[in-house]
Parts: C-alpha cells; structure tokens; sequence
C-alpha cells in the first residue's frame, strides 16, 4: 500500500514538473528554465569534482564553449537547433579530454589554479578570435516557442541524472570513487586512474557544454564576459557543494534551492544580494562542509552537529 | 633599442610582481592556504590609495603607509575569524572558502563603487627619466624601488624578530610550534595579514599604473599564483625571481604578440610550470 | 618453477641509490620473506615490483614474461596485488564497499560484475571483518585497517601477493590472527606470497624462505634457520634485535 502511494505521489510529481509552463507563468518558467541549467552544469560538476575528487574551479570553460559552438552553428550553418547541441556536447567532451590529458596529473591547488585560468584564457582568446565575434558578442535568432527551452532542458537533466545513476553503479562509477578516496590504492587495484579521470571530465564537459548552447539560444544573445563568467563556476560548485557533493540529487536540490534565494534576495533586498553568493560560500565551508545531504541523513540534529564541524577543521 | 627598453620595462614591472606575490607566497607556504581572494584584497589596495588621492589629496606614494594598516587589518580578521576555522578541512574548502571571500569583497566593491574605471593619477605620473634613447617613468621606478626594498624589509623581519621567528617556526613545524609556546593561531593571523598588507601596498602602486577596478583582482590572482609557483615556496627571493621573469616575459610577449595575449601568455607559462615541474621550479616540495 | 623473477634491479633517487643489483625469485605457492633494517630498500622494491617506480635498471619477469615499467593497473590486472605499509582504505566507503570496489578490479576486472559480489563477501570473511562490515575505515582499529588491506587485496583475486608490514603494529595475538590467516589464505586461494616484516617470530614461523636486504642490497637468501645463523646478517640486522625478540 505505501509503495502504491509513493509511486503514485512520485508519478503526480512528474507530470507537474514536466507540464510546468502548461499551468504556470512565463516568471516561473523562466526561472525553472534557469534553475534546470544550473542543475545540469552542478551534476556536470558532480562528476569530475564530487565523485572523482577533481574540484575544477574553471568548469565555465565548457559552457562558454557550449554555447559559442551553438551559436556559431545556428548563425553561419543554419544548424538545427537540436544538432548544434550535439555539437556543442561533442566539444564539450573533446575539450575536456584534450586539456585533461596535462592537467589531471596535478593535484590539490595546481589543479584548482589551473583550471581556473583555463575560464580566463578561453575568454582572452575568445576576445581576439574573429570568427567569434570578439567583444561584440553574437546574436542568435529568436526561438519561436519560449517554451521549448524548458522541455530540452528538463530532459538533459533526467537523461544526465538516469545515465549517471548507470554510470555510478558500474566500473566507471566505482573508479571514479576510488580514484576520489585513494588514487595510489586505486591503480593498484588495477584501476586506469588516468582513463577514469577522463572519462569522469568528459562526462562533465559534455553535459555543462550542452547547458551552454541552450543557454545561447535561450539569451539570444551572448558575449565572452557573460559564458565564460567565473562566477558561473562557482554557482556550480556552491551549488553542488550546498547540496552535497558526491550524492545523486544533491546539486539538483542545490541548484533548486540556491536558485530561488538569489531571485528572492534580488528582486526584494538588493543589497543583501551583493553578500548572498560570497557570504552563502563562507557559511557553507564552515558550517556544511559535506552539504545538505549529510545534514539530512544524520539523526537528531543540533547545533552539535555544526559546532562539531568547527571543532574539528579549526586551527 | 626597442629591445633595451622593453628589458627596462619588464624588470620594473617584474619588481612589483614580486611584492604582489610574496605575500601570496608567504601564506601558501605558513598556513597552506591558496588565498584566491588574493587579488582582491590588491584591488582593495588601489581603491584605498585612490580615495585618499582622490579626497584627500594624498600622494600615492605617501599613502602607501595607509594602504599597509587597512590591509593588515583586514587581512589579521579574515584569517583569525574566517579561514581559521577551516585550517584543517580538506584542501578544497580551503580554496572555496577563500574563492568566496573573493566574490564577496568584489561585489561589494562593485556596489559601493560602481564597476567605472578609475585611475590614481598624480601630476608627475607620465614624467621619466630619460637616458638618451630610452626612458625611465618616475612611478615605474618608485614603484621598482619600493617593492625590492619590500621584499629585503619582510626578509629582515622574518629573520630578525621575535613575531618573524614565530612565523618561520609555525611554517616548519606546527606542534613544535605550538609545544614551544607560539600561539598559532594568532600567527597564522598575523602572516595573512602581512601578506595582504603587501598586497594592499602593491595594488596602491599597481592603481597607478593601471585602471582601477572591481574585477583587476581576478588575473592578478593568476598572476601571483604563477610568480609564486615559479619561486616556489617557502623562500623570501624566489617570488623575486619569479616577479621578474614574469614581468620580462610578459612585456616582451605583449610587445611581439599584442597586448591583448598577454592573459594567454601568463596562462601558457603556468601550464609549463606545472607540466615541467608540478611542485614549482625553486620550490621544495611540499606534498 | 618461479612466478616471479627480478634480475639486477636497481633504484635510485636522484643520487640516493636505494635498490642496488638486487636477484631475487619466488617459487610458486612459496612464502618469501623479506627482512631489512630501516631504509634498506624493502618497500621500494616492492613499489618497483608492482609499477609504482619504474627501476632505473633491471628487469622482472613474471610467469616469464617482461613487466618492469608497466604501469600499476596493468601490473594489477595481471593478477599481482599488494598491501600498503601505511595503510590506504578508502575513508568514506563501508568495509565491504571497500572490498567490493577492490573486486571489481584485478583480475577479475573482466568477470560481470554481479558475480564479484561473492568474491567481495568471501574475502570480508576470510580477514574475520564480517561482523564490521558496515562499518567505516575511520572507527576501525589499526589491527582491522591491516585486515581490511588483506581483504582489499586477495578480493582483487591474486596469483602472487605482496605483504608490506602486515603486522607492524599488532600486539601478539593478533600478530597470531593475522599468521594463521596469511597461511589460510595461502591454502585456499593458491597464492603465492612476498612479505616484508619486522618480527622475526613471524618470518620464522610463516617463511619457506628468507632473503635480506641491507643498504638495498641483497645480503643473504635462504631457509629461515640459515637466514637467522648467517654472519653478515646478524651483524647488519639481526643483532640486538633478535636477541632481544628471542627473550622476550
Ligand atoms: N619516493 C622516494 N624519493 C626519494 N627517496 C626515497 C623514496 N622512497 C624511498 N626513498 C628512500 O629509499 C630508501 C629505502 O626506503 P624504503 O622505504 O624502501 O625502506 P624500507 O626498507 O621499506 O624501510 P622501513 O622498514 O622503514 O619501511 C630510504 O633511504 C628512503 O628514504
Ligand atoms: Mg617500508
């Protein structure tokens, strides 16, 4: 009887989700559609940074290229929307093997600092290149149903988060874990540490790129300071790590709930805006360092549970 | 003689590179702290001394002094009341947690001063000395002269006083550290502060080489992290070496390849680095 | 006949030689032990054996065939495994999901994996960490952590096992466990075994053969009561120690 009825509250919870813009405004839409991206680019971060243990804080550079990839795709080939996307995630993933090949070697701060100038120099160079347009950006044409952002988003996100769930319970995925707790152990249990971390990049490059061409088509409008924002990296990360890094819903959940603080606080309190993202990474990495999650799965709450964390990280 | 003058330009850059850096340097090698927030708190630098000029009609240079005290300050809580708290969590919260200052003192800057370019520009800022075919700009080399002279004052005061000893020890050995007494906490507050005070000195002079604004920090970061990894850690000269070198071949790619690559070439030699020699090229190792 | 084989295997660290020339072999479903003082290179051989080093010169040949220089994964696939002397469990998983990520790898690497779970199970039962399955690395003792290094390793399904300080740390029951456990383990899974220790009770009471390292050098190699008799050996290593442990 109760699996009846879970089954049944989860099935009513899908068709919700799924027929959003049939029932709601074109706000709520907007803003799901935006909330969708950024879950997408948190689990592409997941990925590489919360299950293999690689905290890219450069991760930017693969919605950056997403989304000039369709753009340029859509404006001088006329390419469908849809296949520009394929393009754009192909890229994504090419990209990431090719600057993974060097810098998945490096560890702990090298590979925090490297891959944080990646997102600088991707925007130099798409400052000078001129079929990108350079600084003037470049226009797409307009969609004709707003909506369509939402459904091909929506569905990005299921078919990431149903393959990740594959990909988590085979060889992959426990590579990927092992490679995250102990990579010496790891290779000497056989594990191609190297492919793993590839893949595990790919995998993270494919999906935030195709976040980034949605993301074009949806602005219409897009210049190198907006898509290769690092702050975007770093809503991706605050999201995933708010959530809980390294579990399956949590930078869904992340991305959902941080999403919709920020447009609370800036259409009602600009100001305290100005403090939300900083101030929210500064709590977090104090008091839930292991995110949302951990803090739901623990029994009796307290306060104990956040002094304990202190106590334990302080000097 | 482009050539000469390129070399002139360089190493007077390089010089303030260096101070930019050591402090950045100085903290990643005491605490184990990458501050990402590092170029922020340059930027935090160049708007104090551009007030002061600007209200107050401070010299730059004489405000420098200012710029030193603000930092400090600021720097001692930061670390005494925020980062110390996460000292021991893993590597990465470190780097979040300082990557989260980062955005929050820029967006406050951004709001409380607006993103418009500023520049701190004294009536003698485009006067040099000049030496037949090339030129010496007065604030390069005041600038150049400070920083060196920068560099060798931290050199003496971790060599010679009581606080410099505390720092060096807390950076060998921390238990031992604190088995001889030394309060580490208070030290580890004490050298971030010291590190953004050289911070905050060096964007003073830096604001009047360059246009001020919220967002300067973010490729000054870059650029100190590759000073400091080029030094490597734990040396008082090595971020020297390290400023110089950058600052040469900065100027010399700008002048061959346009300015506008110069972010490119910053990035290409941190990559070398690292593929080369992935624990910096002076540096003991230190993982 | 030998499974494995290493001929003038040499390691140095920029200037530090550590690995000096040293022969060595092991017979099948032998037990080889490897004594040494500190820093003679013990660990480092076995870091060279199994791919984490490249040997500077020298080579290996396992079942006869070349694998110096081969990666660890590869190594590993080949059906070598190894324990760490600081032990490495993976912090955030449970004891079996310890062992069960370890059985999906080595050589079972190719086996569906539905059928590793088993392997995984047996291998938490053999150590005797059953009952703390559900447990994570960071409540266990340092006896269990070696157990759990055991367990990750013969999951991985080994011909040849690589032992580095297994009982470094243990007190003397269950230094005894874990001796009987090697054997047991020795008998079902028809393992041949490499093991670095310090306890001469242990190398005396578990080794078909004995050889010592001193300065990374070989400096004997034989039956435990030859090993133990043996001049240069009691004066390089043996010494006090023995004396001391014989009394004791
Ligand atoms: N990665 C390395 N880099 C430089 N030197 C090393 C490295 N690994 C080992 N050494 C040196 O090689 C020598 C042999 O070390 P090894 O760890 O093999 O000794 P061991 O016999 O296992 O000692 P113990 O009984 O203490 O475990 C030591 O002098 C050690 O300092
Ligand atoms: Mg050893």
């Amino acid at each position: 009887m109760n699996k009846i009825l879970k089954y049944a509250f989860l099935a009513v919870t899908a068709a919700l989700v799924a027929t959003v813009p049939l029932y709601s405004g074109a706000f709520i839409t907007r803003f799901l559609i935006g909330v969708i991206l950024y879950a997408i680019m948190a689990e592409g971060w997941n990925v590489i940074a919360g299950y293999t243990g690689y905290p890219s804080f450069g991760n930017v550079v693969f919605f950056g290229l997403g989304a000039y990839i369709t753009a340029l795709c859509m404006i001088n080939f006329h390419t469908p929307f849809i296949l520009s996307l394929v393009f754009s995630s192909i890229a994504g993933a090419l990209f990431a093997i090719i600057i993974g090949i060097p810098i998945l070697r490096l560890k702990g701060h090298y590979f925090a600092i490297v891959t944080l100038g990646i997102g600088e120099t991707m925007m130099a160079i798409t400052f000078n290149v001129p079929f990108t347009g350079t600084g003037a950006g470049l226009s797409l044409p307009l969609a004709i149903n707003p909506n369509l952002f939402y459904y091909i988003s929506l569905i990005v996100l299921v078919i990431f988060i149903v393959f990740l769930k594959f990909i988590l319970s085979g060889r992959l995925g426990y590579g990927m874990i092992a490679v995250r707790e102990d990579e010496d152990a790891a290779k000497m249990m056989g594990i191609d540490t190297v492919a793993v971390k590839i893949k595990a990049f790919a995998i993270s490059g494919f999906f935030t790129a195709i976040a980034g061409g949605i993301y074009a088509y949806w602005s219409t409008f897009i210049d190198p300071p907006t898509v290769y924002d690092p702050v975007i990296s770093i809503k991706m990360i605050i999201m995933t790590v708010f959530g809980g890094a390294g579990t399956l819903l949590g930078p869904v959940a992340g991305a959902f709930i941080i999403m919709f603080l920020s447009d609370f606080l800036s259409t009602h309190f600009t100001i305290l805006h100005t403090f939300f993202f900083g101030g929210l990474i500064v709590m977090t990495a104090i008091f839930l360092p292991k995110g949302l999650m951990d803090v739901l799965s623990q029994k009796g709450i307290g306060w104990k549970y956040f002094i304990e964390n202190i106590r334990k990280h302080r000097v | 003689m482009f050539e000469l003058q390129i070399i002139i330009n360089g190493l007077l850059l390089g010089g303030l590179y260096a101070l930019m850096a050591i402090g950045m340097s100085l903290i990643w090698g005491v605490t184990n702290v990458v501050n990402l927030a590092h170029g922020a708190l340059i930027m935090l630098g160049a708007y104090t001394t551009f007030w002061l000029f600007k209200l107050l009609h401070l010299d730059p240079f004489v405000s420098l002094a200012a710029s030193f005290a603000v930092l400090f300050v600021f720097g001692f809580l930061i670390q005494k009341y925020i980062i110390n708290f996460v000292i021991r969590a893993k590597m990465f919260i470190t780097l979040l947690l300082t990557f989260g200052l980062d955005i929050l003192i820029t967006n406050v800057a951004q709001t409380a001063w607006t993103s418009n370019f500023r520049q701190t520009s004294p009536s003698y800022a485009s006067d040099g000395l000049s030496l037949g075919i090339i030129t010496v700009p007065y604030v390069r080399l005041a600038a150049f002269t400070i920083s060196i002279a920068l560099v060798f004052a931290l050199y003496l005061f971790l060599k010679k006083t009581k606080t410099g000893q505390a720092i060096r020890a807390v950076s060998q050995d921390i238990d031992a550290a604190r088995l001889m007494g030394i309060n580490v906490a208070n030290t580890f507050a004490i050298t971030f502060g010291i590190g953004a005070g050289l911070a905050g000195v060096a964007g003073s002079m830096i604001g009047v080489l360059i246009p001020i604004t919220p967002h300067m920090g973010e490729i000054l970061t870059l650029k100190s992290f590759v000073i400091a990894l080029i030094g490597g850690l734990g040396t008082i000269f090595g971020p020297l070496v390290g400023g110089l070198f950058l600052g040469l071949v900065e100027t010399f790619g700008s002048f061959h390849l346009g300015a506008k690559y110069a972010d490119v070439i910053v990035f290409g030699i941190l990559v070398a680095t690292l593929i080369i020699k992935p624990t910096g090229i002076l540096g003991k190792n230190n993982e | 006949m030998n499974i494995i084989k290493g001929e003038k295997i040499t390691k140095s660290f920029s200037g530090l030689v550590a690995l000096k020339n040293v022969d060595f072999e092991l017979n099948k479903g032998e037990i080889l032990g490897l004594i040494g003082p500190n820093g003679s290179g013990k660990t480092t051989l076995i870091n060279v054996i199994t791919g984490f080093y490249k040997p500077t010169s020298g080579k290996i040949l396992y079942k006869n065939h070349d694998i110096s220089g081969l990666s660890p994964h590869k190594i590993s696939r080949l059906g070598i495994a190894r324990t760490f002397q600081i032990v490495k469990p993976f912090m955030e998983l449970t004891v079996l999901e310890n062992v069960a990520t370890a059985a999906l790898f080595g050589k079972n690497i190719h086996i569906p994996k539905s059928k590793t779970r088993e392997n995984a199970k047996s291998a938490v039962e053999a150590v005797g960490l059953y009952d703390k399955s559900s447990y994570k690395p960071g409540s266990l003792s340092i006896a269990e952590l070696k157990k759990l290094e055991i367990a990750k390793a013969i999951a991985l399904s080994p011909e040849l096992l690589f032992l580095d300080e297994s009982m470094a740390g243990l007190n003397l029951k269950e230094t005894q466990t874990t001796m009987d456990l090697i054997l047991k383990v020795r008998e079902q899974r028809d393992l041949s075994i490499f093991f670095v220790e310090h306890v001469m009770k242990v190398v005396m009471g578990i080794s078909d053969r004995v050889i010592v390292l001193h300065h990374g050098e070989k400096i004997a190699d034989g039956k435990p009561n030859d090993i133990v008799n043996d001049e240069n050996v009691i004066k390089a290593y043996l010494g006090k120690r023995y004396k001391r442990q014989k009394n004791a």
